[in-house]
């Protein structure tokens, strides 16, 4: 169905109207403003009869527009904001409102096509669809045959958060491929810390309210995160609130336009959120502001922790583990052997759900077995940070340290804000467990206006979406797919590809499909990706326009734009919507979609029963499940509304009753350390079970990395790129022309460094050449640049050659914000 | 009698440049045209604070055509091209400019209007944009013109339809019920250059 409709969204009046005056006024349709005869009569009666479709913007930059598409004679002329069910998330932005400029821009890959020249040389020849899809088939099988299915890897990125040809984690169509294939997987982990850390303190649950419950806290805290730039239709509801008297305060080290809003700024040395938060628990405990109640039954303070690091459970005290519910992943039974406490009424230790007075210090040898309590050991390193200490550490006086912390304790509701500042370190995660200790140790989560963590929406679709069925088909005899074969990453690559082998089992890795991505560009360690990129044999990409990493393949596959396809908007958007894509006019040249693209690969390579599946039979599949009906998110729904919500009505407050962690409750020590992924390299899990904070690995004041290499580099989004999308749009370009740093007035003088001078940035990584913005905003020593830009924008040199691929021991993650540079003038 | 206006609330603008971008668009204007854009208050470039950290300031001004009640801009312009309607936009007729440039010279306000000085060239082969957007022709002048072809279909100007701020308001001036009135009735705004005497119509609240 399509609607006619003024810009401003669709009615059912307008509709009616714009029926009539396409069948009235045909005479209308092509009239085009190139057309020199724009007649000089009252123009009120002149009516568009563009037709308007419903469109989703859905690039990984959490706005997850909701968009009217105006299309002209079979081509999209203009897009618009379109109403949401709830008009606080109408919303559309230069990217939103600039598709035109992708969608028929000069970098549009129209066609299939071979690499004849050097990889990364963009010299490429046009073929047919049959001729790429022999080829891929031809290879593979080969690779197949020779190595397993292993030896190829799918490799997928954020860049369209649709179900059907997009990049949603483990629920999108893509998956489904990856599983039939049975082929490697690897992982770009990014955006790891703060869930990794966090979920130490939470088990991994969901902490954020709605963003329509902002205008009931008492205090917003914007939390390393730069919400006018990375997330700009979150604001609004920030500013909403500010203006009804909620107080608007901003952690950033950067004087930037969120903190130009705020009420008050806390203008921290990056990177030191960790010693921060330490700090504020510090205060915190020593005014007594965290009551008892709280430490022994909200949180694991009670528990005892035996010098060999582990807790002390029940099994130690001789009591039988039991069995447990199934582990719902394996059906294997589960064993309970709870941690125990010391009851202090009974002066004996006890299962830690058999008291509410557990002793918190002090506790005695427990049948012969030396204990320390959780809450000892977190007091022990909390002590080390006293405010001064804090302070000094992040570059604050020790009144703001006690400020922040009479905050929490004193003018809560409180929602705590955090996106990707603190995010983007290797050992973010230090930080993050503390962080959200502060709000959730304040009892600032779990009720209207308190909350903490991001506004991007995914967990009703990550956790009750039937993507077992959706993702993982079964043939015609019954028999399932291979599944995923294995889950390698980015850092992990260039190892296998030398030796052949992965965690000690070989892996042939022969060939490579770039889904969604634009790793050659997003990933940290520019060298090393484009080394194992140029290592494979054969790499096909797939993508809407002609990336860096395009140019890295050997076969580009023309991939449909949003827009010409029925899909899903589906995941991490700041707004609680699945938003359904029209399709709203025919892909150009031979693009297809990449649902499609999935299908004929799986042909090709003998799969097709496999993809005996229409798009909207696989969008039924995905929302067959008790919570979707029970919110009415079905497929009917999104055609007829193009929005459905995804949760009841009313705002959205998490609970925080019971955490996900194994006693229900916060934790302030864990005795199992997860690991993010797996290594070879041994891991001292002695700062991992506890709380422990460092600086950032390279970035970090005291460290030695800094003598060589003085200026820490934060990498940040831009207005106009989803990170490298939107590079081939030249409309944005009027706004954000060029890669530019951005450095510190006296830091430049000191350089004889001015506006628009050419520097070079560089470190024992690498370099890159660009402009020079004088910026106020920056603290000394401190410079600023996105990493949105592909190579052919840098006078010299590569961005993405500057931060390190290295993840910490326990957390992998790219680290974008943990680097240091020297600065030389060109 | 209608008259149109706009009130933008600069404590809520952040520069994002969507008012920007929907004008660009919504009337097809080539390269270097530009009706509306964001101004960084502060360093020299987008989004720079100025100051010596932590003391910084930055702002946003958007900027435009003020439509003023008293267009100096009408008056000298020598062929009657520049005009105004009954509802106050005011607009240039290009059939009737003759690109002398009277009116950039004779406006208070620096860069809201641009002289089409070449072929006009455009980013995409594609003609973008509302069907009856602004024609762009070489050796005339042009500027944001209230998007009157929407408003006269009972729509709104481009940059109006969404601001993600929620920083501008618009509508009758003289209607003390539209959206800008009553948004201005509760804040103090202020007029840029009122001391000019044009009367611009788009006022600002600081």
């Amino acid at each position: 169905m399509t609607e006619t409709a003024t810009s401003r969204g669709f009615s059912r009046r307008s509709f009616i109207k714009g029926a009539a005056a396409l069948t009235a006024a045909g005479a209308l349709v092509g009239c085009s403003p190139k057309t020199d005869d724009k007649d000089k009569a009252d123009p009120a009666a002149v009516e568009s009869s563009d037709q308007i479709f419903s469109g989703t913007c859905r690039g990984n930059c959490g706005g997850g527009c909701f968009l009217n598409v105006h299309v002209r004679d079979g081509q999209v002329v203009r897009t618009s904001a379109r109403d949401m069910p709830d008009p606080q998330y109408n919303r559309i932005c230069t990217k939103g409102l600039t598709h035109v400029g992708r969608m028929y821009g000069a970098n549009r890959v129209m066609y299939p096509m071979k690499r004849v020249g050097e990889r990364g040389s963009g010299d490429f020849e046009r073929i047919s669809w049959d001729e790429a899809l022999d080829t891929i088939a031809e290879k593979w099988k080969g690779y197949t045959e020779q190595y397993g299915p292993t030896s190829i890897m799918f490799f997928l990125g954020s860049g369209n958060y649709a179900a059907l040809s997009g990049s949603c984690n483990s629920v999108g169509a893509y998956q489904r491929f990856v599983n039939v294939m049975g082929c490697s997987y690897c992982s770009l982990d990014v955006d790891a810390a703060v869930g990794f850390g966090s979920s130490r303190a939470t088990g991994g649950i969901d902490l954020a309210n709605e963003l329509t419950d902002r205008k009931n806290a008492k205090t917003q805290i914007i939390w390393g995160n730069n919400p006018t730039i990375s997330l700009m239709h979150t604001m609004h509801f920030f500013l909403e609130a500010k203006e009804n008297g909620t107080r608007f305060v901003v952690i950033d080290p950067v004087y930037n336009a969120t903190v130009s809003k705020a009420d008050w700024w806390v203008p921290i040395k990056a990177g030191t959120d960790g010693a921060l938060a330490l700090g504020v628990l510090n205060v915190l405990l020593e005014n007594g502001w965290i009551d008892q109640g709280t430490l022994r039954g909200k949180t694991n303070c009670g528990l005892l922790i035996k010098e060999d690091g582990a807790f002390l459970r029940m099994s130690d005290l001789g009591v039988e583990p039991t069995k447990g519910d199934p582990n719902p992943l394996t059906g294997e039974p589960t064993v309970v052997d709870p941690p125990a406490v010391w009851d202090e009424a009974a002066g004996k230790a006890v299962a830690f759900s058999e008291t509410t007075t557990p002793a918190l210090e002090g506790v005695p040898d427990v049948n012969g077995v030396k204990v320390q309590t959780v809450y000892e050991n977190a007091m022990g390193y909390i002590s080390e940070y006293p405010p001064a200490t804090a302070a000094s550490v992040c570059g604050l006086t020790e009144d703001h340290v006690r400020e922040l912390a009479r905050i929490y304790h004193e003018d809560g509701p409180v929602t705590t804000e955090i996106m990707m500042g603190m995010n983007h370190y290797r050992n973010g995660h230090y930080s993050a467990w503390p962080v959200y200790l502060v709000s959730l140790l304040t009892g600032n989560a779990g009720k209207p206006g308190a909350a903490i963590g991001q506004s991007e929406e995914y967990l009703p679709q990550m956790l009750y979406s039937n993507s077992k069925e959706a993702c993982s088909p079964t043939d015609a005899s019954g028999k399932p797919c291979p599944g995923q074969a294995n889950l390698i990453h980015t850092v992990q690559i260039q190892d296998v590809l030398d030796t052949g082998k992965f965690l000690g089992e070989d892996l042939a890795i022969k060939s490579a499909y770039i889904h969604c991505s634009n790793p050659v560009v997003t990933m940290c360690d520019h060298d090393y990706t484009t080394g194992w990129f140029d290592k494979l044999e054969f790499v096909v990409v797939a993508d809407m326009c002609m990336t860096e990493t395009c140019k890295h393949a050997d076969i580009v596959l023309p991939s449909a734009h949003w827009f010409e396809q029925v899909d899903l908007g589906f995941l991490f958007s700041t707004h609680p919507y699945l938003l359904w894509q029209d399709k709203c006019v025919e892909p150009l040249g031979e693009a297809k979609p990449d649902f499609q693209i999935f299908k004929l690969l799986c042909e090709k390579m003998g799969k097709g029963e496999f993809w005996d599946i229409s798009e909207e039979e696989y969008l039924e599949t995905l929302l067959d499940s008790e919570y979707w009906k029970s919110v009415g998110c079905t497929v009917e729904k999104l055609k007829n509304d193009k929005a459905a919500r995804i949760y009841p009505e009313g705002d959205k407050i998490a609970s925080a009753e019971v955490f996900g962690t194994e006693t229900g409750r916060i934790n302030l020590y864990q005795d199992t350390v997860k690991r993010a992924y797996v290594s070879a390299k041994e891991v001292d899990e002695s700062i991992e079970r506890g709380l422990h904070w460092e600086t950032p690995t390279f970035a970090g004041e005291d460290r030695e990395y800094r003598a060589t290499y003085p200026y820490h580099l934060l990498s940040e989004h831009m207005r106009t790129h989803t990170h490298t999308q939107w590079w081939d749009c030249e409309y944005v370009k009027e706004y954000e022309p060029e890669p530019i740093v951005r450095i510190n007035p006296d830091d430049a003088a000191e350089m004889g460094i001015a506006e628009g001078d050419i520097v070079r940035l560089s470190n024992d990584q690498g370099f890159v050449v660009m402009k020079v913005a004088i910026n106020a905003g920056l603290p000394r020593k401190m410079i600023s640049s996105a990493r949105s830009w592909q190579i052919d924008d840098f006078i010299d040199g590569h961005y993405a050659s500057l931060p390190s691929r290295e993840y910490n021991q326990v957390c992998a993650n790219q680290a974008f914000n943990d680097v240091a540079v020297a600065i030389e003038k060109m | 009698m209608t008259r149109y206006g706009m009130a933008i609330d600069m404590t809520r603008c952040y520069g994002c440049q969507t008012c920007a971008a929907a004008c660009k668009v919504a009337n097809n204007l080539p390269k270097d045209l530009v009706y509306n854009r964001v101004l960084t208050v502060g360093g020299t470039s987008n989004d720079c604070a100025a100051g010596s950290y932590p003391d910084c300031t930055l702002d946003f001004l958007p900027m435009q055509c003020q439509h003023c009640d008293k267009p100096a801009c009408l008056a000298v312009c020598p062929t009657g091209a520049t005009q105004q309607r009954d509802d106050g936009i005011v607009w240039v007729d290009n059939e009737l400019c003759i690109g002398c440039e009277s009116c950039i010279k004779a406006c208070p306000y620096e860069g809201v209007r641009t002289l089409i000085s070449s072929e006009p060239e455009y980013y995409l082969d594609v003609v973008v944009g509302e069907f009856d957007a602004p024609t762009h022709k070489v050796g005339t002048v042009e500027k944001c013109t209230f998007c009157h072809n929407l408003i006269d279909r009972g729509e709104v100007p481009a940059c109006m339809q969404l601001c993600p701020a929620r920083a501008r308001y618009w509508g009758d001036l003289d209607d003390p019920e539209s959206d800008v009135s009553k948004y201005l009735a509760s804040r103090e705004a202020t007029l840029l250059q009122e001391e000019d005497g044009t009367s611009p119509k788009v006022s600002y609240i600081r």
